[in-house]
């Protein structure tokens, strides 16, 4: 237990003084520039957190370089704006009916008919109140969840084991996400394919490269994701604006805001909070279950369970607090695989892999929980697991966002009336460029540049054909792990051909996996009779 | 407009059967053309230590292989229940999608070229006027402002052109909008960045 | 023919190394790194970088391009014009061994500028596992444990066999990712043997991990009394070298201007970069050029042909 304090003591430590003992704010600055330009971005309509992410990380790396010292600034600024995103997004829909953040969307349903009434200023504090509740809430699950998992993983899972794992985990996610599995799981398998690209684990030499040297260490990672998830949504916006013939319709006029929110009101709605903060945080541990699935589901169930059902819709502030308090609860929640498995289950958490893997020499998965005995060794500096005091100090940055986000998120709202009037046809083109200049910069130049364009195009094929693009973002993320995972299970056991199959968790595992393949082609039976 | 209606979920599942005939051509293209001239391990291999291991092509035809039921399920799904309404839900691409992507590429590789041959060009103005002598863009590719002129420019084309796309016009505020992010990106990248390059000066 | 080449080159070049001192870059030189940003050799090489702006004045471009130890920087750098403004910075493993694997390169195509560093290549095991040599391994071997040895590329893999048949015993092989990769499999209890290039220094200072063989020409610094293979009857040398490079056709004058002012940096007992040298790739730098050099890396090439043809058969 001594232990487990020290490891506290140094992660929070970690984020208030640098390698060289000198006491510094970079972190926390850090997280406080994250969360008031996530929530500027959030605000800004057909922006969402991931967006942000996706851009922000190639510039971090620029900023702050890749050594050990640079990953907490980093994570501190991507935290930041995850968070700052959720709350931002909840502006416009309340004031302009328009979302910020596609999990905004519910609500509008509530929030944009209690702005009509002439309560705007209410709404918006109950959205800005719920949704930092929610989010301290799956915080204080995560850190204690987290720990607790991966010791008890890390004790069950070996190399089959954790192989298994991952094949599980992606055709769960193809089986949630979006309405057409197939071609979802048919997405992760082609993303899988395009990241065994280049360098090989046998000593070989390089493979798939078509003969293009610069393919040779590899599609560059932050360049493909970039293209993938940014630029195909540019690609898309900026098409269906040229298509629409007639003038932009002029934004309506912010209306009235009304009185404020009281703190009596705030404590009533602790119940309704605490219960939806719950369905978002158990959704969000789940991968690829996003954050619209926990707003819908949390709203439905404040519906059924509301004494008066017929107001939702209408503007009641239940019907914010259950949107609200479930998709920002779905954020801390979703750490939970990311840092005991390394399994990331939606695109905020995608990144933070990401930056994880790239930045330094850390790592999410099992290990990072495991509380090594702390020594000092003179002259050499301390033996310990540098891993669990960046989980720690993830923690504390994560604390700190929570913080920031109750004292100035509230005081940044106000402003934003005026953010959700910027228009987007001048900001696509403007990200456009920014993301480009990005991957050049950050992924080794023009095979960068043309990386993110390669994707773009494959990301904008496969949104078109409604296709969720996560199965195949998170299949060329686990890729590369997966195949070193099996060759290691393999080698280890001596080349044992039923390697996968010789541990009963890994044929468990395996099994579901099975399951859940018959299922989706199943359902797209299904689907394809109920369409008829 | 209700014909088009009937006609449009039609239209759209036929992309099921284009989406699985093409994962089957892009498999069989995988076994017969890519793996085998892309990969130099095999698919099991005995490795220097004398053992079985899985080799480099081993995850790669697992992957395709995997591909190819599917491909397979999203054909039969289409002719099993006929053209209506065959298999999972679709969206569709046009070919107004495949001409906005031709016009997005174009407009990209234009900007991109004014980012690659503008420092060039100025150095070959610069020397054929009797200005001085450089020995190539390489030389003052560090050298401010001409190390950014190339991207001030294809960065301005970009912008400029994408807002021209979006907004059907280009306001005079609308270029200032640009110049300010492409300077601000210059300020970023070149100025306060070390080590690291705008384009075209990492691929010298 | 390449070599008659490349010595005629020489011969018709080496008149020019008087004005050394003469050749200055004609705008920034590019610096190619083989392994990924943050590594051990990344951070040698900016450091490097930083202090040869200092001194010379020259403007140094660092890029990261990782890939099968070196090899796909060295593919590309191949390619290049050999005016010293795009230059390599690899291990030697890149030149005396993954060619063998490689279609785009030889040990040939490069001119080899000077090496900064050794390595402290040491057999190691986890101190709870009670073993203090390879002696310790065989009779555990012998007892019926199995044993797995974490390998983070074919030339060690390649050791590790040698090694285990010159021990009359069997072993199984898991590939790990880079240097860092095999210490945290043995820590983790993935694998009970690995191989450490001087990054299991803390480990061993900690007596996490224990230090069975030095697999240098020479005693660690770290385990001055354990004996190398070599002493052990075992003919193997897997120790490399952090090696700067170009492509071929450099002039000598470039490349001992080059040369020269990285030696200038690595003698100075001030530099950041001799520092860290010292406390990650310890006693010192290890500094080779020119035709010496060269000479190291095509017979070290040539053993290790020979080495993975014994192997095989």
């Amino acid at each position: 237990m001594e232990l487990a304090f020290q490891y506290i003591g140094l992660g929070i430590h970690s984020v208030f003084f640098d390698a060289d003992g000198q006491f510094w704010l970079m972190p926390v600055l850090m997280v406080l520039t994250g969360i008031i330009s996530g929530i500027f971005f959030g605000a800004i309509p057909g922006l969402s957190g991931p967006f942000a992410l996706a851009l922000a990380l190639p510039v971090l790396t620029s900023v702050f370089g890749y050594s050990n010292e640079a990953l907490l600034p980093v994570l501190g600024c991507l935290v930041g704006l995850m968070k700052g995103a959720t709350v931002g997004g909840a502006v416009p829909a309340i004031l302009f009916n328009t979302p910020g953040t596609p999990d905004a969307f519910l609500t509008t349903a509530d929030g944009y008919p209690m702005a009509q009434k002439g309560q705007a200023r209410k709404a918006i504090q109950t959205s800005h109140f719920a949704s930092v509740m929610g989010d301290s809430f799956s915080d204080i699950v995560l850190f204690v969840a987290a720990p607790v998992f991966a010791v008890a993983v890390e004790r069950v899972l070996d190399l089959p084991e954790k192989s298994a794992l991952i094949i599980l985990s992606l055709c769960f996610m193809a089986a949630v996400v979006g309405n057409a599995p197939l071609k979802g799981l048919l997405g992760g398998l082609l993303g899988m394919l395009l990241s065994l690209v280049g360098t090989t684990l046998s000593g070989n030499g390089v493979r798939l490269t078509l003969g293009l040297d610069g393919l040779g260490s590899g599609v560059p990672l932050t360049s493909a994701v970039l293209g993938v998830l940014v630029l195909s949504e540019v690609l898309i916006s900026v098409e269906d604006m040229s298509r629409a013939r007639k003038a932009r319709e002029s934004l309506p006029q912010t209306p009235e805001m009304g009185p404020p929110l009281t703190w009596a009101e705030r404590l009533r709605m602790m119940p309704a909070i605490l219960r939806s903060a719950s369905i978002g945080t158990v959704i969000g541990a789940l991968p690829g279950i996003g954050t619209t699935t926990a707003a819908t589901l949390s709203y439905d169930t404040a519906k059924r369970l509301s004494k008066k059902p017929d107001e939702f819709g209408k503007g009641t502030p239940e019907g914010v607090v259950a949107t609200e308090a479930a998709n920002s609860a779905v954020s801390g929640a979703n750490l939970i695989p990311v840092m005991s498995l390394g399994i990331p289950g939606n695109f905020a958490a995608v990144f933070l892999i990401l930056a994880v893997e790239t930045i330094g020499d850390f790592s999410f998965g099992p290990s990072v929980f495991k509380f090594t005995e702390i020594k000092e060794i003179d002259g050499y500096g301390m033996i310990m697991n540098k891993d669990l005091v960046m989980a720690f100090g993830l923690f504390t940055l994560m604390v700190m966002g929570n913080i920031f986000n109750w004292t100035f998120g509230g005081f940044v709202m106000r402003f934003l009336v005026h953010m959700a009037r910027i228009p987007k046809d001048i900001v696509m083109p403007l990200i456009l460029l920014v993301s480009l200049t990005a991957a050049y910069v950050q992924d080794g130049g023009y095979r960068g540049l043309g990386t993110a364009l390669v994707f773009a195009v494959i990301g904008y094929l496969i949104r078109r054909l409604q296709v969720s693009t996560l199965p195949f973002v998170i299949g060329f993320l686990l890729a590369p792990a997966l195949e070193q995972l099996i060759r290691g299970a393999f080698t280890a056991s001596g080349g044992d051909a039923l390697f996968l199959l010789k541990s009963p968790i890994a044929v468990i595992m395996l099994g579901l996996s099975g399951f859940l393949i018959v299922r989706m082609v199943l359902q797209g039976r299904q689907k394809a009779a109920s369409q008829s | 407009m209700s014909a088009s209606r009937l006609e449009a979920p039609e239209k759209k599942a036929r992309w099921n059967l284009w989406l699985g005939v093409g994962t089957l051509v892009f498999c069989v293209l995988c076994f017969t053309v890519w793996f085998p001239n892309d990969i130099r391990g095999g698919i099991i291999e005995r490795t220097i230590s004398g053992r079985i291991a899985p080799g480099d092509s081993f995850f790669p035809v697992i992957l395709a292989g995997l591909m190819m039921p599917l491909g397979l399920l999203l054909t039969l799904g289409h002719f099993r229940r006929g053209p209506d309404n065959a298999g999972e839900p679709t969206g569709e691409i046009t070919g107004a999608n495949i001409f906005f992507l031709v016009q997005f590429l174009l407009l990209t590789f234009v900007g991109l070229f004014f980012m690659s041959n503008t420092g060039p060009a100025l150095v070959w103005a610069w020397n054929g006027l009797g200005l001085g002598v450089i020995s190539s863009y390489r030389a003052v590719s560090t050298t401010f402002p001409i190390n950014v002129a190339g991207f001030f420019l294809g960065g301005m084309v970009i912008t400029c052109g994408f807002v021209f796309m979006t907004r059907h016009r280009l306001r005079w505020r609308d270029v200032l909008i640009c110049l300010l992010t492409v300077l601000f990106l210059i300020l970023v990248f070149n100025g306060l960045l070390e080590d690291v390059s705008l384009p075209p000066n990492r691929n010298l | 023919m390449k070599k008659v080449l490349a010595a005629a080159a020489m011969l018709a070049l080496s008149t020019g190394s008087a004005f050394a001192a003469d050749w200055k870059p004609d705008g920034p030189i590019r610096l190619w790194i083989g392994y990924g940003a943050g590594g051990g050799t990344d951070v040698q090489a900016r450091m490097l970088a930083k202090e040869l702006e200092q001194t010379r004045g020259w403007i140094l471009v660092p890029e990261n391009k990782s890939g099968e130890d070196g090899a796909v920087m060295s593919a590309q750098l191949k390619n290049e014009a050999p005016d010293g403004q795009t230059l390599g910075f690899a291990i030697t493993t890149t030149y005396n061994f993954a060619p063998m694997n490689s279609d785009n390169i030889s040990p040939e195509d490069f001119t080899y500028i000077t090496t900064t560093a050794g390595s402290q290549m040491a057999v190691l095991a986890r101190t709870s596992s009670g073993w203090k040599s390879l002696d310790d391994v065989k009779a555990a071997a012998e007892a019926g444990e199995t044993l797995v040895w974490a390998n983070w590329g074919t030339q060690v893999e390649a050791g590790a066999e040698v090694i285990a048949r010159k021990l009359g015993i069997t072993v199984n092989h898991l590939r790990t990712a880079g240097g860092k990769g095999a210490l945290n499999a043995v820590v983790a209890e993935d694998a009970n043997l690995s191989w450490g290039g001087g990054v299991q220094r803390p480990l061993v200072e900690a007596g996490e991990l224990t230090i069975l063989s030095s697999a240098e020409s020479t005693h660690l610094v770290q385990a001055p009394d354990t004996p190398t293979l070599k002493e052990q009857g075992i003919d193997l040398d897997l120790g490399y070298k952090y090696i700067i490079v170009a492509p071929k056709g450099m002039s000598d004058e470039v490349r001992d201007t080059i040369a020269e002012a990285v030696a200038e940096i690595l003698n100075n007992p001030e530099s950041e970069t001799r520092k860290f040298i010292e406390k990650q790739y310890p006693p010192a730098p290890v500094i080779e050029t020119g035709d010496a050099l060269r000479k190291t890396i095509i017979d070290g090439y040539a053993a290790n042909v020979e080495m993975m043809k014994a192997l095989v058969e």
